[in-house]
């Protein structure tokens, strides 16, 4: 009995069949036995499609690329566009709060607009992308290193620094800094008997007074339960930017400002002496915050960790300014790098960042070896912005946020005038390909809008019909299983 | 996609010839941009944005195998990367009007397609492929579809 088998067949079918990825890409080719159609008799068996003969003219792909690279370009404008819009928003809500007349409620109020503000920034820093590359997200910026060093209260290695940031003029190399981290300003009291007291025992007559936090007044009433009293200083005290915690154990509250710096100062008095011998004060508590402290290193270093560098900076000409712990540091010439140290760090760490232009877009604008063009968009979205821990909600909070939107406002507008710088040299690059290029006319130009969209649709709708056989050859694919990986 | 859908799709990619081939990329475009709009209505981001990433996918697909000895590559070079960027701007924003606009246009040229596929009466690519007969058996609306060609094993582990 001649028993009939096409194996191949059978294993093609069972492939269409299964419609599942399992195999990648060129197993499932060789595999499958599929017989390719050619346009050409091809001896190797593999599979030259069109679109190879659409890349041996170096230049019309060189041109391709420079448009495609502008169509990236023109889609992070686009969101940046967006964004400068929503901080705009934002700073007509903190100008808003800014004003005395507002209550607390309302400052919540505003301040829950801006929260809604604030995510939209983030989900178009993740969602904006081109060719499925993420363009504000730092995809398309150099990748920077922190050193990490091990801080006593997690005893897992942390990064040294966050929200990284250099200037298109840092070279690549290593820097390092010894730091020492700013503090918030914090006071405590000693044991209070309003925290370890009954917390249902009222306050007497001659008990009552005001507290004062960061000139923020709260009136302890008589007839007010200690728990009463506590959290009606506690609301003031979260209003005046010096957060209440409290040791049930001890007694001790503790009073600390919300950011680190010398911004930041928490002041508690209490106008009655009763009343400050019911909180554990004798007199009133004061403090200030500090900043970080940096020195800049040259040449071979240590670092805390242990590894040795060579930092790269100018002694000559570098210096630093700290805000708490968001510290930059400048050289000549436009060098610039900025962070934010992590506050667990001990006194006198010495740390280090390395910059590589490693992750920029680079992108092909000519046929040889050399004519590329170096594309980086730094990470856009409220950390790398310092916007994130805005907060209008308490007493100068307002004022705070005005000058970081500012700030920010200027770092978003600084990359859109660089993406405009890129753009018109794709542009110029875009233009000498053309002249050099003898057969292509203005038909790869970049359609701006929907009219020219309109137009240019129904002038190809036509022609493809009446072109027929030539519109068949200009898009034929010859690879039915490359249209196969694409069904998902 | 659907699993049947995606059945279909398979099955039309099979007897397709080269014209047939892309008419079937300009549906799986419309294909996926109509599940990137359900994905919106029940307001699912990243749904959205994968159905989106899908269909720029196939429109990029589109791009790559164009001939550019033929001028009529360069107009279709042109309004793919523009619906590609009305894609982008799209998911950034999460909205309708960018995709709408890629979709119309996208309809629009594969109906082009469509027209010139009826004409081109050539042979499929894939071969060895199964033969699909469809009839209506067993029942007035019921269209069955019947595989010839190898598909059963006949009692041999293959």
């Amino acid at each position: 009995m001649k028993i009939n088998h096409n194996l191949n067949a059978i294993v093609a079918n069972n492939k269409l069949h299964q419609n599942e990825d399992a195999l990648s890409a060129s197993m499932e080719r060789l595999a499958s036995g599929l017989q390719i159609n050619h346009a050409k008799d091809d001896p190797s068996g593999l599979a030259i499609s069109n679109r190879m003969t659409t890349q041996i003219d170096g230049i019309s792909q060189a041109s391709q690329n420079a448009q495609d690279a502008t169509s990236l370009l023109e889609t992070a404008d686009g969101a940046l566009n967006e964004i400068t819009s929503i901080i705009q928003r934002m700073s007509e809500l903190a100008i808003q709060a800014a004003n005395d007349t507002n209550t607390p409620t309302d400052l919540q109020a505003i301040q829950k607009e801006i929260a809604e503000l604030k995510k939209e920034i983030d989900r178009m820093s993740q969602d904006t992308e081109f060719n499925t590359k993420g363009l504000l997200d730092g995809n398309l910026d150099g990748r920077l290193y922190s050193s990490k060093t091990k801080t006593d209260e997690y005893n897992v290695y942390q990064s040294d620094m966050t929200r990284m940031y250099v200037s298109d003029y840092v070279a690549a190399g290593t820097y390092a800094i010894t730091v020492t981290p700013g503090t918030q300003a914090s006071v405590s009291t000693g044991a209070a008997t309003l925290v370890t007291g009954d917390s249902a025992t009222e306050i007497t007559a001659d008990q009552a007074g005001t507290v004062v936090i960061n000139g923020c007044a709260v009136e302890i009433t008589e007839g007010m339960t200690y728990a009463e009293a506590l959290q009606a200083i506690q609301e003031t005290a979260t209003y005046a930017e010096a957060d209440m915690t409290m040791d049930t154990d001890t007694g001790v509250i503790t009073f600390t400002s919300p950011n680190f710096g010398d911004d930041y100062e928490v002041t508690v008095s209490a106008d009655n002496a009763n009343l400050e011998a019911l909180l554990g004060m004798s007199g009133s508590l004061t403090s200030t915050g500090t900043d970080a402290t940096v020195t800049i290193l040259n040449g071979e270093q240590t670092l805390t960790d242990g590894t040795t560098v060579t930092s790269a900076f100018d002694l000559d000409s570098a210096t630093y300014s700290a805000n708490g712990n968001d510290i930059t540091i400048r050289q000549v010439n436009g060098f610039e790098i900025s962070f934010r140290l992590n506050e667990n760090l001990d006194a006198d760490t010495t740390i280090a960042m390395e910059v590589t232009t490693m992750g920029q877009l680079t992108v092909q604008v000519g046929a040889n070896e050399n004519q590329t063009m170096m594309v980086r968009i730094p990470e856009i979205s409220c950390e790398s912005l310092y916007v994130d821990d805005i907060d209008v909600s308490t007493v100068k909070g307002a004022d705070r946020a005005i000058a970081k939107l500012a700030a920010a406002l200027e770092k978003v507008s600084s990359v859109r005038s660089k993406i405009g710088a890129y753009e018109n040299r794709l542009d110029k690059a875009y233009a000498s390909l053309e002249v050099s290029e003898e057969n292509l006319t203005n038909a790869l130009s970049r359609i701006q809008d929907a009219d020219m969209a309109e137009e240019m649709t129904e002038y190809t709708q036509y022609n493809v019909l009446v072109q027929a056989s030539t519109s068949v050859l200009s898009q034929a694919n010859d690879l039915p299983e490359s249209v196969l990986q694409l069904l998902q | 996609m659907q699993k049947e859908k995606m059945q279909e799709y398979t099955r039309r990619i099979s007897q397709s010839n080269r014209t047939q081939l892309v008419v079937v990329m300009f549906d799986m475009i419309q294909t996926y941009l109509e599940d990137a709009k359900v994905c919106y209505d029940e307001k699912n981001r990243e749904g959205f944005k994968q159905e989106v990433r899908r269909a720029d996918k196939v429109i990029q697909e589109l791009q790559d195998v164009l001939d550019f000895k033929y001028d009529l590559s360069k107009e279709l070079y042109v309004l793919y990367r523009y619906c590609r960027e009305r894609l982008a701007v799209s998911m950034m924003r999460f909205e309708l009007e960018g995709l709408k606009e890629a979709q119309s246009i996208m309809s629009r040229i594969g109906s082009s397609f469509r027209l010139l596929a009826e004409k081109d009466q050539s042979e499929p690519l894939m071969k060895n492929t199964e033969t699909v007969y469809a009839g209506m058996t067993y029942g007035k609306f019921k269209l069955v579809e019947n595989y010839t060609g190898n598909e059963s094993n006949r009692g041999f582990l293959v």
